[in-house]
């Protein structure tokens, strides 16, 4: 069987080789061609935000994008926000508050408050909830993500220099 | 595809990580009267017009400087297009003549033109103006701030000169401004080109964070209209030689400051700016007893730096002309006009490398192909040292089509010399300083020029490679002055406009007076045919009558036609790079691939299926395969073909494929199409046959319905109507063959015309708008609407491109963005009403009766659709954002299109940014679709009649549905 040619990708700051169909869903080709796992499945329908990466810096549902945005933008997961050692603030808020309960919904919480973050960095609480507006969690911990995305804002911008 | 990536690979500056784009807001009026700012002022910013967008978005405000910065080129563009500003303009006061002071530049003699009574008088004015000249041309700079230093990147520039001018401007010391221009400035228009950069691209990056990458085109880079006037009188005798010479220089506005540094209102730096003029360089070098040169003016602090180009210009036309009335070889009569030894001796010398010899007269040309020569020579008196003189010489040849109304510039001779003995000259003629000369000379043929856009004309990108065409030789082995010199000094092209527009007169007898040179000034005087096969034509049949033209039409029934010879396949080096890249630009236009090309299948290849209501028709193979595609058809057969619908062995093929539109093509676009469509990889692929119900089965038929249906005419002008427009109807009407989706068709499959043209239809169960009736919708489409939707396939007024109409808007993004205008401005003109200006409606949804069946639409909506489709707040998603009260899908008066889109999703979206739908055939029944769209109908388009059958044509289209 012929194998398709491997072309070259940018995710997360790193160059990687494959040779997924360009029409094939993006969030496919993270997990199972990159093996990051950050991005969840959830719907399939861009409905639910489990599946949320940043493209460009703006959040994106994974699950109803092409392959082919990794042409010419740049994608980056959860997994790609920080490390183990130097956690990004967002993901340092979310522990801090305790914010999750299955945790099924947490990548989509992250990258959509980190995009909110990028682009405003000193949000109120309701730009906080209409951005989370279409994220689901189906456990209950709205209260607790509310306040980890509070102290978001916060720990981000005692970090910046 | 046309990329951002592609856009900025136009220049050599490569792109920093940490990278934000930015665009200006220009106002409407930009003027300056010398002293300060006279335009538009006071901007009002409203920042909510930026909707969507506006949060990835920053306002730079100085004054009246506003621009907006973003981390894309495509945000960028689109927040400068979107951003709305208000302008307080006052209209400066008409300034009297008697305010003007005529300034003496020059006087010799006792100039009294009492002492010419016996003499004759000759009058003259010539213009001189800067303009676009292709709008859609842009520049990108870059610059860097890291607090102390600015780092500056330009395509090109003087260093020093743009460094002074900053400095100026931001009150920073020239060493912390580092500029690195990839090349020097070679015209005055790239001169003016780069200091809007650099001032632009500083002012900006001052107050950001970031690299800023700025892009300004030709069309923002000349708002104002700076236009010099030269009026010459003079005396002549009995042979024409001049007894006086007075000559007056008008401008109507001062040498303008970047635009920039005008708008921040920071421009006492350049009030002091002096006149860098001698006196000697406006005295023409011939043999005149009185002259006068003067410059009009309230001041003459501010001499404009065209004033040379202009004055010498005028001279040389003038002396051109006198040597015509005089007849006498134009290089002879300023030979016997010339003391200076020195000077005719270059005079010779350029005119003997040149092959000159006497001129014919222009009359004695009447052929569609004309030639001419012409000589122009001018003369710069040195700065700081007047012993010191530039001279230069040109000889121009050009040819003027006048069957195609083409002016061509063929060859340029550029003799240049530098009348002083302290330049060591043999160190100055190195291959550098030739291309240097070279490349400024290229670049001022194509300043001088306005070639014409007439409506079959492609884009820039051709015009330009026409400039490439012309071959330039220098001569003399001496440039003028040192490398720093030559950068700036004007010296070596000044003669270019008159002699290029005393060639042209010795070629058509038409005297040209205004800078730029017009082609289409030269098409109206000289006469001008589009196609000389049309009026052939109707000659024929104005002078055989009637009863041939009944001879004519059995002839066109008669259903056999012959096959014509097979051709062994085209060379692939058969035509030439300027004709295939025409080509190119015709077969996107005329969309072949969008229809040659099956689904996953190789580009023009053919087998993709067109339903129609006769039956499956499949495209044929297009490449130049000579066993399965058209390899072996001659440009015959293919003409054949796309005009009348025949193959070349002589069946005929169905109407599916528009030749009735193609007929319209001119025969210069189809030969670049033939080549273009010959020059690519042939491919072997044989696809499905066509298969359709009898009668429509029986080939032969056709020929009654072309003969009722078919007129084959090329495209023609409509004379009272502009270019633009004449452009737009040519691709839409032609090439574009837009009728074929949006006119509706008859019991016969033929386009309705008339007041049917364009007004909509069903093609492949996808709805096709009526395009005459676009006023219509919710929003009203206007000529801007309809240009971001065919550019980008999205407009936030009215929706996003899906379905047939994708590929559609891939193909036609990649043409020139002129060709978009135009099509734009020709549909928007199909629309009666007046054009309103476009404003973004807030959404207010109003509250719908509340039934069962919309609770449960509403819920779907809710769940569904909402994340990426809810007007006001919500997440900022990738891809745009459609709103549904303006949407044309729901206010349409059949559901199909939404239903469809709702089951398919946009899995191909017309451009990749724009974002995907997801299909959710699999997730919504028929009763969940039916309850949705109903909800849509009621909520988001409450003055319309609600849909009734929707469950079955929902049940119609899943079924559809492979």
């Amino acid at each position: 069987m012929k194998t398709p040619p491997t072309y070259p990708v940018i995710v997360n700051g790193q160059q990687h080789h494959i040779n997924a169909p360009k029409d094939a869903p993006l969030l496919n080709v993270l997990r199972n061609d990159l093996c990051l796992n950050g991005p969840k499945y959830g719907c399939g329908l861009g409905e639910c935000g489990a599946c949320t990466v940043l493209i460009d810096g703006i959040a994106a549902r994974s699950c109803v994008i092409k392959a082919d945005v990794l042409d010419n933008h740049t994608v980056t997961t959860l997994d790609g926000l920080g490390t183990a050692d130097k956690l990004d603030p967002v993901q340092q808020a979310f522990i801090q508050e305790q914010a999750a309960q299955c945790g099924y919904c947490m990548n989509g919480m992250i990258m959509t408050i980190k995009a909110l973050l990028l682009r405003n960095p000193n949000p109120s609480e309701q730009d906080i909830r209409a951005e989370l507006d279409f994220n689901l969690c189906r456990c209950g911990t709205h209260i607790e993500i509310i306040n980890a995305a509070l102290l978001a804002v916060k720990l981000s911008q005692s970090t910046e220099i | 595809m046309h990329t951002e990536a592609e856009d900025i690979q136009v220049t050599p500056i490569t792109p920093h990580s940490n990278l934000l784009y930015s665009k200006l807001v220009l106002p409407p009026h930009i003027t300056w009267n010398g002293l300060h700012y006279t335009g538009s002022e006071t901007p009002r910013i409203y920042r909510q017009s930026l909707t969507t967008i506006a949060q990835q978005v920053d306002i730079v405000t100085l004054n009246n400087l506003i621009a907006v910065v973003a981390p894309t080129l495509t945000l960028a563009r689109k927040a400068a297009q979107q951003l709305k500003v208000e302008w307080t303009y006052q209209a400066p006061e008409e300034q009297l003549p008697e305010q003007n002071h005529r300034f003496s530049l020059f006087k010799q003699g006792q100039f009294n033109t009492e002492l010419h009574d016996k003499s004759q008088r000759i009058s003259r004015t010539y213009q001189w103006s800067d303009a676009a000249k292709d709008i859609t041309q842009s520049y990108f700079a870059q610059a860097f701030f890291n607090g102390t230093t600015l780092s500056l990147e330009l395509p090109f520039g003087h260093t020093a000169i743009l460094a002074f001018e900053l400095s100026a401007l931001l009150n920073l010391p020239t060493t912390a401004i580092q500029i690195q221009c990839t090349q020097p400035a070679l015209t005055e228009q790239e001169i003016w080109i780069s200091r809007n950069l650099a001032s632009a691209v500083a002012l900006i990056a001052l107050t950001q964070k970031a690299t800023i990458m700025l892009e300004l085109t030709q069309e923002e880079l000349y708002r104002h209209q700076q236009q010099l006037t030269c009026t010459i009188d003079v005396h002549v005798d009995e042979q024409y030689q001049p007894l006086s010479w007075q000559a007056t220089l008008q401008c109507d506005m001062p040498s303008i400051p970047p635009y920039a540094a005008l708008l921040k209102g920071q421009v006492s730096h350049y009030e002091s700016a002096s006149p860098l003029l001698n006196g000697q360089s406006v005295r023409p070098p011939y043999h005149i007893p009185h002259i006068d040169i003067g410059y009009n003016a309230a001041t003459t602090a501010l001499i404009p730096d065209n004033l040379l180009l202009i004055h010498s210009f005028a001279q040389e036309s003038l002396m051109d002309e006198l040597a015509a009335l005089a007849d006498k070889d134009p290089i002879v009569y300023r030979l016997d006009l010339t003391d200076n030894e020195q000077t005719k001796q270059f005079i010779m010398t350029v005119g003997e490398q040149a092959n000159w010899s006497t001129l014919t007269q222009p009359a004695t040309k009447n052929l569609p192909v004309m030639t001419g020569r012409g000589f122009a020579y001018s003369q710069i008196i040195d700065q700081e040292n007047t012993h010191k003189k530039h001279v230069s010489a040109w000889v121009a040849d050009v040819e003027y089509d006048a069957n195609l109304g083409h002016l061509q510039v063929k060859r340029i001779i550029v003799g240049q010399d530098t009348f002083d003995t302290t330049i060591n000259k043999s160190a100055l003629s190195s291959p550098a300083n030739q291309q240097i000369t070279t490349n400024k000379t290229r670049s001022t043929i194509q300043q001088v020029l306005n070639k014409s856009n007439s409506f079959d004309q492609w884009g820039s990108t051709l015009a330009n490679t026409a400039y490439d065409q012309t071959e330039i030789n220098i001569i003399g082995q001496h440039t003028p002055s040192l490398q720093t010199s030559i950068e700036n000094n004007q010296a070596c092209v000044m003669p270019a406009a008159a002699a290029i527009s005393n060639a042209i007169f010795n070629a058509t007898g038409v005297r040209l007076q205004s800078v730029p040179l017009d082609e289409a000034e030269l098409q109206k005087k000289v006469g001008y045919k589009t196609s000389t096969a049309s009026s052939n034509r109707r000659w024929k049949y104005g002078l055989i009558g009637g009863i041939a033209a009944i001879g004519g039409l059995t002839a066109a029934i008669w259903p056999f036609k012959p096959a014509i010879t097979p051709i062994a396949p085209v060379p692939a080096n058969f035509y030439s790079a300027e004709t295939i890249e025409r080509g190119r630009l015709v077969a996107i236009a005329g969309d072949c691939m969008v229809c040659h090309t099956a689904e996953h299948g190789q580009t023009n290849v053919g087998g993709r299926k067109l339903e129609t209501p006769f039956g499956d028709v499949y495209s044929t193979n297009i490449t130049p395969s000579v066993k399965t595609g058209i390899g072996s058809w001659s440009f015959e057969a293919f003409d054949r073909a796309m005009r009348q619908g025949i193959h070349q062995d002589g069946h005929q093929l169905y109407p599916a494929f528009p030749y009735t539109a193609f007929a319209k093509v001119t025969s210069n676009d189809m030969q670049a199409l033939y080549a273009y469509l010959m020059s690519q990889p042939a491919v072997e692929y044989t696809p499905p046959k066509t298969k359709l119900s009898f009668p429509f089965s029986v080939r032969p038929l056709l020929s009654v319905w072309n003969s009722l249906f078919h007129e084959n005419q090329v495209f023609t002008p409509n004379p009272d109507k502009s270019v633009l427009w004449n452009r737009g109807a040519y691709l839409v009407e032609g090439l574009g063959h837009c009728a074929a989706c949006h006119s509706p068709r008859n019991s016969f499959g033929a386009e309705k015309t008339g007041s049917s043209f364009l007004s909509g239809a069903m093609v492949d169960g996808w709805e096709a708008p009526a395009l005459n009736h676009l006023s219509k919708s919710p929003t009203p489409w206007t000529e801007n609407d309809l240009f971001t939707y065919l550019k980008t396939g999205f407009s936030p007024n009215h929706g996003v491109a899906t379905g047939p109409m994708a590929p559609v808007i891939t193909e036609m993004s990649q043409l020139p963005e002129q060709d978009i205008k135009a099509i734009a401005h020709y549909l928007s003109s199909l629309n009666t009403t007046s054009e309103t200006p476009s404003t973004v409606t807030t959404s207010v949804t109003p509250i719908p009766d509340i039934t069962a069946n919309t609770l449960l639409g509403k819920n779907i909506f809710q769940g569904s659709c909402a994340a990426c489709h809810q007007a006001g707040n919500g997440p900022t998603l990738y891809g745009v954002k459609p709103l549904f009260d303006v949407n044309t899908n729901i206010h349409s008066d059949t559901p199909d299109n939404l239903i469809k889109v709702i089951l398919e999703g946009i899995q191909q979206p017309a451009q990749k940014d724009l974002g995907y739908m997801p299909s959710f055939a699999n997730s919504l029944n028929d009763a969940q679709i039916t309850a949705l769209a109903q909800y849509l109908r009621s909520s988001f388009a409450p003055d319309k009649q609600p849909w009734t059958n929707i469950t079955p044509t929902v049940q119609r289209i899943r079924h559809s549905l492979h």
